[in-house]
């Protein structure tokens, strides 16, 4: 079921990380729903562990992917779910204070 | 699994349902089926987890990205759902331009680099398996967490501790004065689904973590899975965990949830002022004690993910 494209699986998934990570900052930017940015910012950060996961398999020659990069990326998915809740509590403030969840450029709700 | 190999049908698949699913979450235009896509983008990445041979890291996924992070969103969409219409688009097009053209920059980067990273020295693999008859465990990935660099995980106990204190500092200052949310009425159904799956996700969790130490899972999987238990138990209308912050109740939760951070502290200045290096552990104790770290760490992983989810959305029940 191989195509047998000359294309190494860690530079794949590699290449597919870093549409990821693109992707999403392009939504962080050009998004301005606060629930949106919260998303753009959980696909960069996986964008993120996806790329390091490819480091882990390209030395893999011995069959077992490395052990460091998975041990760091589960230490990252737990760090990016703890900064989504806390995001998450932030934007129901913002909601509650303002009744909006946009962020505009140049706004200064803060001090309203 | 054989993580070495050429990229297959498989791949193209998987890596073009995984974007399709992520530009639909980020890019797509009703917020309700972004959180969807979302949740399903997730679970798509925990197969490439798989495909990567990094079972470990796809139970992580599944649980905490697509799982937690899920119920999370999907909570905080029914808030704001009721806020104002959005407003015409003010982002300058020089901006979008700008935002564009920088992350086409870092794909470049990225590509010009991986392909660079291909033929290297072997990694820090053959030093793990070399060093992991002595770490207490015979999981390359449990030796990293609970050994080699347990202080990475110290700190992200650390890390998760801070987030719980935060979420309820803002709502302590804040959320207290406003009218609380209106709790979900109870459902029967959901209730009894709740009840059903308590015990089965306590057996799953359990098992996550005892066998973490010889196969994928652990602390963080298990705990997740514990604590996805009592979010389901919200979910269905049961007595929300907020409960746990009220005066009485707060110092065991507390104690909880400090209770992992605090194990790795005890440990680690034991073994510094023991004569060892920090987190060092002695000959022969390194299995019980990372059983012991490791349970600790679920303990309060699951704790702090129930309380964070319950802070997310702080509802009483009506007669409370």
């Amino acid at each position: 079921m191989t195509l047998e494209a000359d294309v190494p699986v860690h530079l794949f998934y590699g290449l597919v990380g870093a549409t990821l990570v693109a992707m999403g900052f392009v939504a962080l930017v050009t998004k301005q729903h606060v629930f949106r940015k919260i998303l753009a910012w959980n696909a960069m950060g996986s964008g993120v562990f996806v790329i390091v996961g490819s480091f882990a398999i390209r030395n893999a020659d011995h069959g077992a992917a490395d052990a460091l990069p998975q041990a760091i990326v589960i230490t990252g998915i737990v760090v990016s779910v703890s900064a989504t809740a806390l995001a998450l509590a932030i934007a129901r403030r913002l909601h509650r204070l303002t009744g909006d969840v946009l962020l505009e450029a140049g706004d200064d709700k803060g001090t309203a | 699994v054989n993580v070495v190999g050429s990229v297959g049908v498989y791949d193209g698949l998987l890596a073009l349902a995984l974007l399709g699913a992520a530009g639909t979450a980020l890019f797509g235009q009703n917020t309700f089926g972004s959180t969807v896509y979302f949740v399903i983008y997730g679970l798509l990445l925990s197969f490439v987890w798989v495909r990567l041979g990094a079972p470990d890291v796809a139970l992580a996924e599944a649980a905490i990205g697509a799982g937690l992070t899920g119920a999370l969103l999907l909570d905080a969409i029914h808030q704001f759902e009721a806020s104002r219409a959005p407003r015409p688009a003010a982002i300058p097009l020089l901006s979008r331009l700008a935002a564009v053209a920088l992350s086409a920059a870092f794909f470049a980067a990225v590509a010009l680099s991986l392909d660079g990273l291909r033929d290297t020295t072997g990694g820090v693999m053959p030093l793990v398996l070399e060093n992991m008859p002595d770490s207490g465990s015979s999981h390359p990935v449990t030796s990293v967490l609970l050994n080699f660099r347990a202080f990475d995980t110290w700190f992200e106990l650390g890390v998760l501790l801070a987030t719980v204190v935060a979420a309820s500092s803002i709502h302590r200052a804040h959320e207290r004065r406003l009218p609380p949310y209106p709790a979900p009425l109870p459902s029967r159904q959901a209730l009894m689904l709740a009840r059903i799956m308590r015990p089965i996700l306590g057996v799953i969790g359990g098992a996550l973590v005892w066998y973490g130490s010889v196969a994928p899972g652990g602390a963080f999987q298990g705990g997740a899975i514990l604590g996805a238990a009592g979010i389901l138990m919200q979910i269905a209308g049961a007595s929300p965990s907020i409960d746990l912050l009220d005066p009485g109740k707060a110092g065991g939760t507390r104690a909880v949830l400090a209770l992992g951070f605090g194990a790795f502290l005890v440990v680690a200045g034991l073994t510094f002022f023991g004569g060892n290096r920090l987190l060092q552990y002695p000959a022969g104790w390194s299995g019980p004690l990372i059983l012991g770290l490791e349970v600790a760490a679920t303990l309060s992983i699951a704790l702090t993910l129930n309380l964070v989810y319950a802070l997310s959305a702080p509802r009483r029940n009506a007669d409370a």
